[in-house]
């Protein structure tokens, strides 16, 4: 069992107009997970993030974050344990270059100057805005302004990183630079919490999906295994992929003991399925 | 923020066109008025008011707060430096002190005055909230319509009016998304440092809404806006027996003010 | 209409109206308490200029004239003269507009009426320091700031940049404070020994509105234009018609003459035809 990075127990929060939003909420991310959080609007995503970043201070339960209780340390000091992507890239963006944008997270940590370009670096490299760096910003593509904007906190170097719907009016290419991105950001050992309503990207990245509904934890488990569950996901008014369904709906004609989570798996079984019906 | 509270009441449905004429009437009367029994009237006067409106005066909340700490400020900076012939307080800054030395003494008619004019303050600020919780935006501007502002500008206050809201909301997204790069100079820091960050909250403020007020020209011009001189409403606004009542009251009451302020 | 939609298009009416609904939102956000007549400093104050420089004199004017009424409704607080407080934005905005374009008579005439008005007070006349420290160098300031300020304001460098922006708002802010005495003198009837505290801390005030300005100011003032939207001097002549944009402009307008005069001749003979069954 790998190390857990953060830990959610008995979570619950309610806004100050009295609203419930979380509703005794538990789990717990492992290192190096990629985790997708999904639900319905209004199903507690958003405030769960935020509860996870220490935006929000829990009203009742503990979250614990690489061994620190967001009750006890403050919203940028957290920031150097988890990274938080916003979903519109332009709140944040105001610097006159890339590159400076991507400066001012580390130099309000008060690191020296060569620490500070080496990570600005590495960020840029990581996110293939070099040949930007010397670019306004704002005036940058819808894609390219997000790789700015996760650039800019990935050079603070969390250990954790989590997307708000990072794929919000992006086209097909910046969908797939975003979220290879944050796969890579996987495989150099870091934890990635993804919250997205794109289910092809959820099967085609994430190990592990957490699904919201009225600020309740319903389901919680392995990909394929989660989206096995449709009438639990019913509830929470969440379809799986389409493939997923399909697969489901060819059952009678292509029987399969696993779940379907993308195009290439159902054209092999559909192709084995052929060869076997010709042998 | 002061927004409108839903209501029946007298003031609620008075004519949008004597408010205005009402707010604008009473602030210059305070402003010309130099004793302690007008500005009293005029205070009953917009007490009532707010009585008959039904909306309690706490909804005012932390606006109260500051009002009466700006009152309190005025009251104690006139007393100090205001002077008078019956000193309580002899000089506070001694004299030795160059340019200012001998200032500070407070007299009772230094105290006086101060209570005066911190008691005008609170008129004027007690008047302006009652008008813009009484009073529909769409109502406000179009008693501003009929009072002969060209539409466009009405059309500029509602529409700066209902962007306040969303705008209030981008700054929060926006303080939170620079706290999440540890970034909180705007909070903790000193005079110079709030200074120095508010490009930061500033910057992606209004980038983010220029931009989008070029999605919102393109809008307005894609339906035809300002392409006729005239315009249909499809609310309309009129006046009735009790909005020219009231009218005549305000002046009356305006007028009477005036005169007792002379007189006295 | 068609459009010729290569143009750089000027500001739109849109954009002065989120301009107000931006300084109506920002006299919400944190404040510093100030002397120069009470109330509180807030960002909507560094705006206002802004909308000058950026918009031009009357349509800047008008942005801070609505977005400074709507926040005296909406954050009264900041009202320290009542529905009034509007016309010190406007005034601020109206000044910058024409000295960021090299007119320093129209600054250089309002800080003059404000002393007029000014010197009406006994207690500002006992005052005499503050006519000096803020009313005299606000004129000399004017001259230097629609001269000097804006030469080093039309430099690419980024400094050069700053320092011209500065010396174009710093008179501005004294324009500010000249119109807002004649209602603060009014209704507060400040007394002569505070006026002689505040011929300091009212400069002192401006210079840091000014700063704060020029701050906010000089990277809105280069990336506005690098999103699309042309504001500042240097696009003032963005409105000039092309030969394209007139052909297309005549064309509209013979098309609508056309159409309202046939809706006219259908509108008639339904009437007649109506006549004629009646």
């Amino acid at each position: 069992m790998r190390e857990p990075v953060i830990q959610v127990d008995h979570l619950t929060y309610t806004y100050p107009n009295g609203f419930e939003a979380l509703h005794d909420v538990s789990f717990t991310i492992e290192k190096n997970d990629f985790v997708a959080i999904i639900g319905q609007n209004g199903a507690g995503k958003s405030t769960l993030l935020k509860n996870l970043v220490g935006l929000h201070k829990p009203t009742q339960g503990n979250i614990i974050v690489d061994g620190v209780n967001t009750r006890e340390i403050s919203v940028a000091r957290l920031s150097t344990k988890v990274g938080f992507v916003l979903q519109n890239p332009d709140r944040q963006l105001f610097a006159d270059s890339v590159e400076e944008e991507i400066r001012f997270g580390p130099q309000n940590l008060k690191l020296d100057k060569a620490e500070i370009d080496a990570r600005v670096e590495h960020a840029m490299e990581q996110t293939g805005l070099i040949r930007l760096r010397r670019e306004f910003p704002m005036a940058l593509s819808a894609g390219d302004r997000a790789k700015v904007v996760i650039a800019s906190v990935i050079a603070m170097q969390p250990e954790i990183i989590i997307l708000d719907e990072p794929t919000t009016g992006q086209d097909r290419r910046g969908c797939a630079q975003i979220m290879d991105i944050a796969k890579e950001f996987q495989r150099r050992g870091h934890t990635v919490i993804v919250v997205t309503h794109a289910m092809s990207l959820v099967a085609e990245y994430a190990d592990r999906v957490i699904v919201m509904c009225k600020g309740r934890r319903i389901l919680d488990g392995p990909t394929a295994e989660v989206f096995a569950q449709e009438e639990k996901l019913k509830e929470s008014f969440v379809l799986p992929p389409q493939v997923t369904r399909l697969a489901r709906a060819m059952s009678a004609v292509l029987p399969v003991d696993h779940t379907i989570l993308s195009t290439q798996e159902l054209s092999g079984c559909i192709a084995a399925r052929v060869q076997a019906n010709q042998m | 923020m002061i927004k409108y509270h839903a209501g029946e009441s007298f003031l609620h449905k008075l004519d949008p066109r004597v408010k205005i004429i009402m707010l604008l009437i009473l602030t210059i009367l305070v402003f010309v008025t130099r004793n302690f029994p007008v500005l009293g009237l005029v205070f009953l006067l917009i007490m009532i008011c707010w009585k008959v409106s039904g909306i309690s005066i706490r909804e005012l909340g932390g606006y109260l707060k500051l009002l009466v700490g700006l009152v309190l400020f005025v009251v104690l900076i006139q007393t100090l430096f205001q002077g008078g012939e019956t000193i309580l307080i002899s000089p506070i800054i001694p004299d030795f002190v160059p340019l200012i030395g001998g200032m500070g003494s407070i007299a009772v008619e230094g105290v006086l005055f101060g209570l005066l004019l911190g008691f005008r303050l609170m008129v004027i600020m007690c008047l302006m909230p009652l008008i813009i919780m009484t009073t529909r935006v769409r109502d406000l501007a179009l008693g501003f319509v009929k009072l002969g502002l060209p539409y466009r500008y009405a059309f500029m206050i509602t529409t700066a009016l209902n962007q306040v809201p969303v705008l209030q909301e981008q700054i929060a997204t926006i303080t939170d998304a620079q706290k999440l790069r540890a970034f909180t100079a705007f909070e903790d820091g000193g005079t110079l440092q709030k200074l120095k960050s508010y490009p930061a909250l500033v910057v992606p403020l209004v980038m983010g809404s220029m931009k989008k007020s070029t999605l919102i020209g393109t809008a307005m011009d894609v339906r035809s806006f300002g392409s006729r001189p005239k315009r249909t409403y499809l609310h309309d606004i009129a006046m009735h027996g009790a909005d020219w009542a009231f009218l005549c009251f305000i002046l009356a009451f305006c007028a009477g003010m005036f005169t007792l302020n002379v007189m006295l | 209409m068609r459009q010729n939609l290569t143009r750089k298009r000027k500001t739109h009416f849109a954009t002065i109206t989120v301009w107000a609904a931006l300084m109506a939102a920002a006299s919400m956000l944190p404040s510093f308490p100030i002397l120069g007549g009470g109330g509180n400093f807030s960002i909507s104050y560094t705006l206002a200029p802004l909308a000058g420089v950026m918009f031009g004199p009357i349509p800047g004017g008008l942005a801070a004239l609505i977005g400074d009424f709507i926040g005296t409704l909406i954050a009264p607080h900041t009202a320290n003269v009542g529905i009034f407080t509007c016309l010190t934005g406007a005034s601020n905005a109206f000044a910058a507009g024409y000295l960021s374009r090299g007119n320093w008579k129209p600054a250089f005439g309002l800080i003059v009426l404000s002393i007029g008005s000014w010197l009406l007070y006994p207690a500002a006349r006992e005052a005499w320091i503050y006519s000096v420290t803020v009313w005299c160098v606000g004129l000399v300031m004017a001259l230097v700031g629609g001269t000097l300020g804006v030469y080093l304001f039309e430099k690419k460098r980024f400094l050069w940049k700053a320092i011209g922006l500065f010396l174009i708002l710093y008179p501005c802010y004294i324009v500010a404070q000249g119109i807002n005495c004649i209602f603060v003198m009014m209704l507060m009837d400040l007394p002569a020994d505070l006026l002689k505290v505040l011929a300091f801390s009212v400069p002192a005030e401006r210079l840091v509105f000014s700063f704060a300005a020029v701050i906010i100011g000089i990277p809105l003032l280069m990336g506005l234009p690098k999103i699309g939207v042309f504001v500042g001097p240097a696009y003032d002549n963005l409105e000039e018609e092309t030969e394209l944009d007139r052909q297309m402009r005549l064309e509209y307008e013979e098309n609508r003459r056309k159409r309202d005069a046939m809706q006219k001749e259908c509108a008639e003979k339904v009437f007649c035809q109506e006549e004629v069954r009646s």
